[in-house]
């Protein structure tokens, strides 16, 4: 016997009435788990029976700088993030339901600022001296409603830290056809972002106020293949519009005029502020596909993602998870996730001479690099709601670069995340 | 850009084919359990989409993925 852990009923077998239900309730969740949306938007299943809270609390870890790489300043200790999620579901009519979420983190530690070439030609990497210490709070709302075949949700949110605030909204629409069988899906959001840096002796910012627009379309595609298996595909189009550049990083440009690098110049001592386009056209598509494997009272998950910008970065992202239930309220889920990315038109770690165009960026997550994460979940499913834990690594290296100075990064971070946290229905 | 206009296409063939196949209600009992959502924890799945998004290049191309520019 098992307890669906967010409605908690019974979740019952080879009945009419609950199966047209739930599978309507797993194409429309597979319908609005759009690229374009996030969660808040994406929690639309049939509309909740019980009042439901859930919690997760998150520490994440960013491994120490490797000691084979020279930090020519600053702490090889980097960022240490606590994360608290809080999430509150109630129906609010006959057929919609009220999604609201919490979520505040604090984070500390030291990050990368650039990198020099040294006397040998060898890349010295610089962190921020002082330990960053930020808090950030983050609030969304989704308001979902259900008709025969039509799903509909719309969603808010606001999120703001000591240097940043933005506001998003977002509508999501799926149909279903074909008996319930196919499901069509549309979303479209949009945010408008400010980032006001903190300037300090130490890092000097130079912008004082900045904003950033972002638009994004989804349409995609859900179905049943058979008894026992789903697919889902979608593709989204985003642009961004306006300060995309990072105020806190710079990077070294070599055989500057030295009108620029005097120390009242543009690139004070070859060191340039990062500086990224004003724009950003971006494409992702996605496929996941759903396998019930009841023989071994199991799941298979495989998720693909392909993503294109017009700044030259590439990228494959490959999921994969079992999900095993065992001893009746038990399910342990161990997932893989493959990464790989090309670096940016106008990333390297330095320039040993100017670019035509002026952008310039030495920040390691515009580099060509892999990334492979492991990760094991572990629930117990209760009649009020469900447990669970779970534990993440994810490590990164070099990947192939347009040239020697774009492949990786002596910055590539390597992280641990853990999870513990509760749903619960009353 | 058009690579991807055409997969798409391709796939949504595929997909459409893939629907003719007719499931009825009575018989999706393993298609409604827990483990067969697309997302089995929209709270685990939002952290995790912040933490790729601060750490690699590609987004997830959602404006409401909440704020922070990935700075620092």
């Amino acid at each position: 016997m098992r307890f669906d852990p967010f409605t908690g009923a019974e979740i019952m077998r080879n009945t009419k009435k609950s199966n047209k239900t739930n599978t309507l309730l797993s194409l429309t969740t597979a319908a609005l788990a759009l690229p374009g949306m996030t969660p808040q938007s994406a929690m639309a299943q049939a509309v909740t029976e019980d009042t439901i809270l859930s919690y997760r609390y998150s520490q994440y870890a960013e491994a120490e700088i490797d000691g084979s790489v020279d930090v020519g300043a600053g702490s090889r200790e980097r960022y240490d993030i606590s994360i608290h999620q809080l999430r509150f579901k109630t129906a609010i009519a006959g057929n919609a339901d009220m999604t609201v979420d919490l979520q505040q983190e604090s984070m500390s530690g030291a990050s990368p600022w650039y990198i020099l070439q040294d006397s040998d030609g060898e890349p010295v990497l610089v962190m921020s001296g002082a330990t960053i210490e930020e808090e950030r709070t983050d609030i969304g709302a989704n308001f979902t409603s259900y008709f025969d075949t039509i799903v509909s949700s719309t969603s808010l949110g606001y999120s703001t830290e000591n240097d940043y605030s933005s506001f998003s909204m977002s509508y999501a629409l799926s149909k279903a056809l074909n008996e319930k069988n196919v499901t069509l899906d549309f979303s479209i959001s949009g945010s408008q972002d400010f980032i006001e840096p903190t300037s300090t002796e130490e890092r000097p910012i130079p912008i004082d106020e900045e904003k950033k627009t972002s638009g994004s379309l989804s349409f995609g595609f859900s179905s049943v293949i058979d008894r026992t298996s789903i697919v889902s595909t979608a593709i989204s189009l985003t642009r961004y519009d306006g300060y995309l550049s990072d105020p806190y990083k710079r990077v070294q440009v070599m055989n500057l005029p030295d009108s620029s690098t005097g120390p009242t110049g543009n690139c004070p001592f070859t060191l340039c502020a990062d500086r990224r386009p004003d724009q950003r056209t971006q494409w992702d598509w996605t496929i996941r596909y759903r396998k019930s494997l009841t023989e071994y009272n199991a799941a298979l998950h495989l998720d693909y993602r392909y993503y294109t910008n017009d700044w030259e970065v590439d990228s494959h992202t490959v999921e994969a998870a079992w999900y095993q239930n065992f001893a009746e309220h038990w399910q342990v889920a161990p997932q893989v996730r493959w990464y790989t990315q090309t670096d940016a038109a106008f990333y390297q770690i330095y320039f040993e001479n100017p670019r035509n165009d002026g952008f310039y960026s030495s920040d390691y997550r515009l580099s060509a690099f892999d990334a492979v994460s492991a990760k094991i979940k572990l629930s117990r499913f209760f009649g009020f709601g469900a447990l669970h834990v779970s534990y993440e690594t994810y490590s990164s290296d070099a990947g192939t670069g347009r040239n020697e100075l774009s492949a990786g990064s002596p910055a590539l971070v390597d992280f641990t995340h853990v999870t513990a946290g509760i749903d619960y229905k009353f | 850009m058009i690579r991807i206009v055409k997969l798409s296409g391709v796939l949504l063939l595929v997909l459409m084919a893939a629907a003719c196949t007719q499931v009825k209600p009575w018989e999706r009992g393993e298609l409604a359990k827990q483990e067969m959502a697309f997302d089995v924890d929209p709270m685990e799945t939002q952290i995790k989409n912040h933490i790729y998004f601060s750490k690699e290049g590609s987004s997830s191309g959602s404006a409401v993925t909440g704020g922070g520019c990935g700075c620092n």
